[in-house]
């Protein structure tokens, strides 16, 4: 079992791939419409999304979760929830260095 | 089929990434495309997007990952990739490249954007094109061995017609006499009244002879084909239906056959359906045996005849074959065959000919607009190099060998045509979807349905693009790879280009050339087409609808019953309200049908080798010319009195008149049909009317009125007050009230048949000028860059003049006369070459109408326009050039 503190810092997009699996399994096009709708961001193209979902399996991330009317569904694995939370308080870390330099008006 | 197009995309990728994951990107795409139909802008941005993306992670999957930059899932990646050790490096540099190349896609967008856009017209049209020119003139019709179906006609040599059709007795003869065919048929087109099993309907049909499908090789889907017992008088009321109208009609159900229908008011037995895949020059729905009685006429001309080569008989022995039987018969039948004989064509050749100019057409100016997008292409990548000489020179400064360099510039072309390629096949599949519409009729038989973006036209189209990414590429990678560094490093890359202007002149002056071409080429054929339109019917088209009523000879016995029933319908149609006037005869202009007469004219001594007096007949009431708004020039049309019972008489046209009696007043005079004893009196002479089609010369006619003949079918021309279309209702009910089994066919507005008959020039002409809007649009794209490039180049220059006291407007005259300059010699040589070019015969005479290749107003039209583009396109960089200020420019160095 790997170490998730190798694996930080995440990838912005690994990470909002972990975040929208911590709610249950998905298939792909349902990760990219959650992740899209969260970030307000870009079209999530498909070799790049596939690519880093391979790398995300390699590194034991995420598991496939077998398939539903031809789509196959992923799920978090326990390594995958650790990492997400490491980076997390990695980001809440940088947030509260930018605020106490007052980049940020405390909320 | 996008579907396909991406996976083709995919390849690219690493075989591993691809088996494990490319059924998901592939469907991930296709969820895309579906949250975008109905988006084409989008749509088209996601294509763009996916290919950058599969191409950008197609490199980055197989790139080494850099040590100094640990990655989240590098650590397993060894410090020194096993492949960079075995020659592995030169595959890195080029991917390199490539990254490099999608990169300086991204940093210039909007010269980047034209070119791509440029590059993905061109080659989409030319794919769409290529792929129907594929399809027509390289394959071959739909039928085994095509090669060997041919088509036999009368040749009349004297008259100078080699492929007249036949007459019966003739296809009789050559049948069972010939000695050259295995099988031969004839074929004769027909309408047909389907009643008896729903509502009436009139449906296309043809009558051959029973080898007519072992002639084209098709196979029954159900039951058999036609057989020799067939052609027996009695037994020959069997049928081979259509396969669209058993689905469409009968619900496809197996026991259609040995069912009886009523044909023409008889019973007829289906034994037989074909099958999907069958493909005729016409949609036929039913197919019948062509039966002759005892008497059978050699007269009388009206036959198509197939026939299929026998086995190891070529086709110049079937031709000769033939012409010694057409000898035969003319010593035989001295009387009826004078100057007949018989000639033989290819099959393909009759169909596929007709279209082979404008197809070519097509070609050559999606041709040109192709060249114009490279030449376009090749503008921005020698702009580019321009623009990063100083880049070059470092990077050679710096130790960077020729070679490398000239990779470098290469690949980053290649990359250009790669995205442009992909954009091109989108475009390609695109208009494909469009194309059948706009060819000419007749294209069903050559499976203009069928086309579809084949793998071998995807790879043309690549293969065409990777071309121009090469060839375009190479010119300015040779010339950045050498530059003078020193110099360039100490100039700050503005550089005495002078070499590289001179090549951009002449690209402009080779674009605008182009341009001209297409433009007059365009332009001829939109002033041939209004040319066309411009010419007199010889009738009112307004306000008047159409449509044709058939009486089935086997309920209506008697022609009397026939002519009563007839004229019963056409004083129930006067009395409908809305209706102005009514009149009928049996073809109508425009309508597509027609027939032709020998006429012998009465105290008139006709030498044996006189052309023969041909006339074409048509059955009218009297009412019909009023109707039509067709003049009676001299004497008088038909009155109601002038039936049977009355003397015969015939009213001709205003061509037969001048054809036939060119010294004499024809009124009064005696006509009498080929193969009839009756003496017809001329009362009148009609204006011409253009009955074959507007572009057509006007035949000599010959009406005849109804009450006096007894056509079994007659089309209706209702004049309204009201709009025309709005009389059906009323016209049906009518109809029904008076015998629900007569059915309706061909009901239009008489403007509708009009615009039909001109349906593919009108096409063809749109789609033409589309290319010369096009060829104009790249131009002016082209011109614009190029002087946009130069202002850029030399703001140092016009600093420096403008500090020494030069105005503003002294700046932008000059540029626009540089401009202007260029335009001019384009346009001379384009205009020069383009009439050049039309005059040896680069339009096809059909094209052409009432108009010479050289003409004036065309060629006018053309300087203007592209002189008027052409300023505008130099207008906004020069008026950025207006505005620098001196002491910026001087400063910039």
């Amino acid at each position: 079992m790997n170490d998730p503190r190798d694996l930080i810092p995440l990838k912005p997009l690994v990470f909002q791939v972990l975040l929208a699996l911590t709610e249950g399994e998905r298939h792909g096009w349902s990760l990219v419409r959650e992740v899209r709708q969260r970030t307000g961001g870009d079209r999530i193209l498909p070799a790049n999304f596939y690519r880093t979902l391979r790398g995300m399996l390699g590194d034991g991330l995420i598991e496939e979760a077998g398939r539903k009317e031809d789509r196959r569904y992923f799920r978090v694995t326990t390594l995958g929830r650790d990492a997400a939370r490491l980076e997390a308080r990695r980001l809440q870390e940088l947030l509260g260095d930018a605020r106490t330099r007052r980049l940020l008006r405390k909320t | 089929m996008s579907e396909q197009l991406f996976r083709l995309l995919l390849l690219t990728l690493p075989a591993d990434l691809r088996r494990d994951f490319g059924d998901d990107m592939a469907q991930l795409f296709h969820d895309y495309r579906r949250e975008l139909t109905g988006r084409p802008v989008h749509l088209l941005s996601l294509w763009f997007g996916a290919a950058y993306d599969v191409a950008a992670q197609a490199v980055a999957a197989r790139a080494p990952r850099r040590a100094a930059r640990p990655r989240w899932n590098d650590r397993e990646t060894p410090a020194e990739p096993e492949f960079a050790r075995t020659g592995g490096i030169v595959m890195r540099t080029v991917l390199g490249d490539f990254r490099h190349g999608f990169r300086l896609l991204r940093r210039y967008p909007a010269s980047s954007l034209l070119a791509l856009a440029t590059l993905a017209i061109g080659i989409g049209a030319n794919t769409a094109i290529f792929s129907v020119v594929d399809r027509v003139l390289l394959r071959a019709l739909p039928y085994p061995d095509p090669d060997r179906i041919v088509m036999v006609w009368e040749k009349r040599l004297r008259e100078g017609v080699m492929n007249n059709v036949v007459s019966p007795a003739d296809y009789r003869d050559w049948r069972a006499r010939n000695t050259v065919f295995e099988h031969m048929a004839a074929y004769a087109g027909t309408s047909v009244s389907l009643t008896g099993d729903g509502e009436p309907v009139v449906v296309p049909g043809a009558a051959v002879g029973w080898s007519f499908f072992d002639i084209l090789s098709v196979r029954p889907q159900l039951g058999r084909m036609f057989q020799p017992d067939d052609e027996v008088l009695g037994k020959h009321r069997v049928i081979v239906m259509g396969h669209e109208l058993w689905r469409t009609r009968y619900g496809g159900q197996r026991d259609i056959v040995g069912r009886r229908l009523w044909l023409n008011g008889n019973a007829w037995e289906v034994v037989g359906v074909l099958p999907a895949s069958f493909q005729f020059v016409q949609e036929i729905d039913l197919w019948v045996p062509l039966v002759f009685g005892q008497e059978v006429t050699r007269v009388s001309h009206q036959l198509d005849v197939y026939a299929r080569l026998k086995p190891g008989v070529s086709f110049a022995q079937a031709l000769d074959g033939m012409d010694r039987l057409g000898q035969q018969l003319e010593a035989e039948y001295p009387q009826e065959n004078r100057g007949h004989g018989a000639h033989v064509t290819l099959m393909r050749d009759v169909y596929v000919k007709p279209l082979r100019a404008t197809l070519l057409v097509l070609f050559a100016a999606v041709g040109l607009v192709l060249l114009i997008a490279c030449v376009n292409v090749a503008n921005l990548l020698l702009a580019r190099a321009a623009a990063r000489r100083r880049e070059m020179s470092v990077r050679s400064a710096l130790g960077a060998s020729r070679g490398r360099l000239v990779t470098q510039t290469l690949v980053e072309s290649v990359s250009l045509s790669v995205v442009g390629g992909v954009a091109g096949c989108v475009i390609g599949w695109v208009l494909l979807q469009a194309l059948p519409a706009v060819m000419p009729e007749r294209m069903s038989v050559v499976g203009l349905e069928q086309i579809r973006l084949d793998l071998r036209v995807l790879l043309f189209s690549f293969g065409l693009a990777l071309l121009t990414g090469v060839l375009f590429g190479l010119l300015p990678a040779l010339q950045a790879s050498k530059p003078d560094m020193t110099d360039t490093l100490k100039q700050g890359g503005r550089g005495s280009a002078g070499v590289r202007r001179r090549a951009r002149i002449a690209l402009v002056i080779g674009e605008v050339t182009l341009a001209a071409l297409t433009l007059v080429g365009a332009g001829l054929v939109v002033r041939s087409f209004s040319q066309t339109m411009a010419q007199p019917l010889g009738f009112d088209s307004s306000q008047r609808l159409t449509f044709t009523l058939s009486v089935p000879p086997a309920r209506y016995k008697t022609p009397e019953e026939r002519r009563a029933v007839l004229l019963d319908l056409e004083r129930r149609f006067a009395a409908l309200p809305g209706v102005r006037s009514v009149g009928a005869v049996h073809l109508l202009p425009l309508g597509g049908g027609d027939s032709r007469t020998g006429i012998a004219i009465e105290n008139r001594e006709t030498k044996p080798d006189d052309p023969p007096t041909r006339m074409h007949p048509r059955i009218a009431t009297p009412s019909y010319f009023s109707t039509m708004g067709i003049p009676i020039k001299q004497g008088r049309g038909f009155e109601t009195t002038d039936d049977d019972r009355a003397i015969a008489v015939v009213v001709i046209s205003e061509t037969s008149a001048r054809r036939f009696w060119p010294n004499a007043n024809p009124i009064g005079q005696r006509v009498r049909f080929g193969d009839d004893d009756t003496w017809r009196t001329i009362v009148g002479i009609a204006g011409d009317v253009r009955h074959w089609g507007l572009r057509r010369d006007i035949n000599p006619a010959l009406y005849w009125p109804q009450a006096q003949a007894s056509s079994s079918f007659l089309t209706f021309v209702l004049q309204g007050d009201v709009d025309p279309g709005s009389l059906t209702g009323p016209v049906r009910l009518t109809v029904a009230a008076i015998d629900p089994n007569l059915p309706l066919a061909s009901v239009r507005t008489l403007d509708e048949v009009v615009a039909e008959s001109v349906r593919s020039e009108r096409a063809q002409t749109l789609l033409l000028a589309a290319f010369g809007v096009l060829a104009l649009v790249l131009a002016v794209i082209g011109v614009y860059g190029v002087m946009a490039q130069l202002v850029t180049t030399r703001v140092h220059e016009i600093g420096v003049r403008m500090t020494l006291g030069a105005r503003p407007f002294d700046i932008l005259r000059q540029l626009m006369t540089e401009g202007l300059w260029q335009a001019l010699v384009g346009l001379a040589i384009g205009l020069v070459a383009g009439s050049y070019i039309m005059r040896l015969g680069g339009l096809p005479e059909e094209m052409l109408f009432h108009i010479q290749p050289w003409d004036p107003i065309t060629l006018t039209a053309v300087g203007v326009i592209l002189i008027v583009a052409t300023l505008a396109a130099c207008l906004i960089p020069a008026r950025r050039a207006m505005r620098v200020e001196p002491v910026n420019a001087l400063r910039q160095s």
